[in-house]
């Protein structure tokens, strides 16, 4: 069970910033809804995919990153206004992923894009994982221009879990 | 609750969190010196994207250090804007997707991670999608 607190721009939904998995430490100061209507133009609105990622995210939690089968992958920046954590639990005799699990602070996208990234994750070989193209999850999503660089961050993000775990198992050798 | 304080702190502090981007220091790169590179280039470019052909661009806005250009089809859509927290000069492309480039301080150019500029790739994009060459250049000597 996770508490994420939202936060919301005084322009309304699309810039909210949401922290998944990090507790009552970010608390909604004031918002604002904006109509999806304004003045006869149709406000951009988010696709159905991302909105069920924001609403009911997955494997949303943390592995614990001094184990030698996790691999954790820290990306993004506050500043920026996205931080992602993502974390895998390989099996080391074949190389697969176990478990994926994700952290993240920051859009709607940001959050759906990682969340999507740590269900395609489980079962994956490493290699595979490694090979997942920020493409594959903002075409899932249905991402817009401007939330492209979301699928990016998590792309990023799995690489970096891959190559921590790569790094441990190879000192463990 | 205390392990999601201290990934809160961790995340905080700017230098842990920072993972793919290396930040120019300031003595290497000010950020007004950033911010007056980036925001000349981002007028240069748009004024290049205005001379294109309009039949084939529908509309090019530059507000608040964000460039957006809509193609004539209704739906491809280019963003160049400024990240000023990494001084960066991050691209959406409608045809390949997100892009990330640094100011490389010899050349006052912005080039990606695997040294490609960005005023290469997009004149091949565009250059493709108009169907003429399309070169942007680098207006530098007005700075």
């Amino acid at each position: 069970m996770f508490a994420g607190k939202l936060i919301l721009s005084r322009f309304g939904a699309p810039t909210a910033k949401r922290a998944v998995g990090l507790g009552k430490l970010f608390t909604a100061k004031r918002f604002a809804f904006s109509p999806l209507v304004l003045n006869g133009v149709m406000r951009r609105s988010y696709h159905e995919n991302v909105i069920d990622h924001y609403e009911k995210p997955r494997n949303v939690g943390s592995l614990d990153a001094k184990s030698k089968d996790v691999g954790t992958g820290l990306v993004g920046a506050p500043a920026c206004g996205d931080v992602m954590k993502l974390q895998i639990q390989v099996n080391k005799d074949d190389n697969k992923i176990e478990k994926a699990v994700f952290k993240t602070f920051g859009c709607g996208s940001a959050i759906a894009s990682s969340s999507y990234a740590t269900e395609i994750l489980h079962g994956m070989h490493l290699d595979d994982a490694m090979n997942i193209k920020n493409k594959d999850i903002s075409e899932h999503l249905k991402l817009p221009p401007v939330k492209l660089h979301c699928s990016m961050l998590a792309e990023d993000a799995i690489k970096a879990a891959v190559k921590d775990y790569r790094k441990k198992a190879d000192l463990a050798d | 609750m205390l392990a999601n304080k201290r990934l809160l702190l961790k995340t905080l502090s700017a230098r842990s969190a920072f993972f793919f981007c290396s930040i120019p220091s300031d003595k290497d790169l000010p950020m007004s010196k950033y911010h007056e590179i980036s925001d000349h280039f981002l007028e240069s470019l748009c004024e290049q994207f205005e001379a294109i052909d309009q039949s084939e661009i529908d509309d090019v806005i530059l507000s608040q250090g964000v460039l957006r250009i809509d193609l004539a089809d209704e739906k491809s859509t280019y963003i160049i804007n400024k990240q000023s927290p990494n001084k960066q000069i991050w691209l959406s492309s409608p045809m390949s997707g997100p892009y990330r480039f640094d100011l490389d301080l010899e050349s006052n150019k912005w080039v990606g991670k695997g040294e490609d500029c960005i005023l290469d790739l997009l004149s091949k994009e565009l250059s493709e999608w108009t169907g003429e060459e399309v070169q942007f250049v680098y207006e530098n000597d007005l700075l």
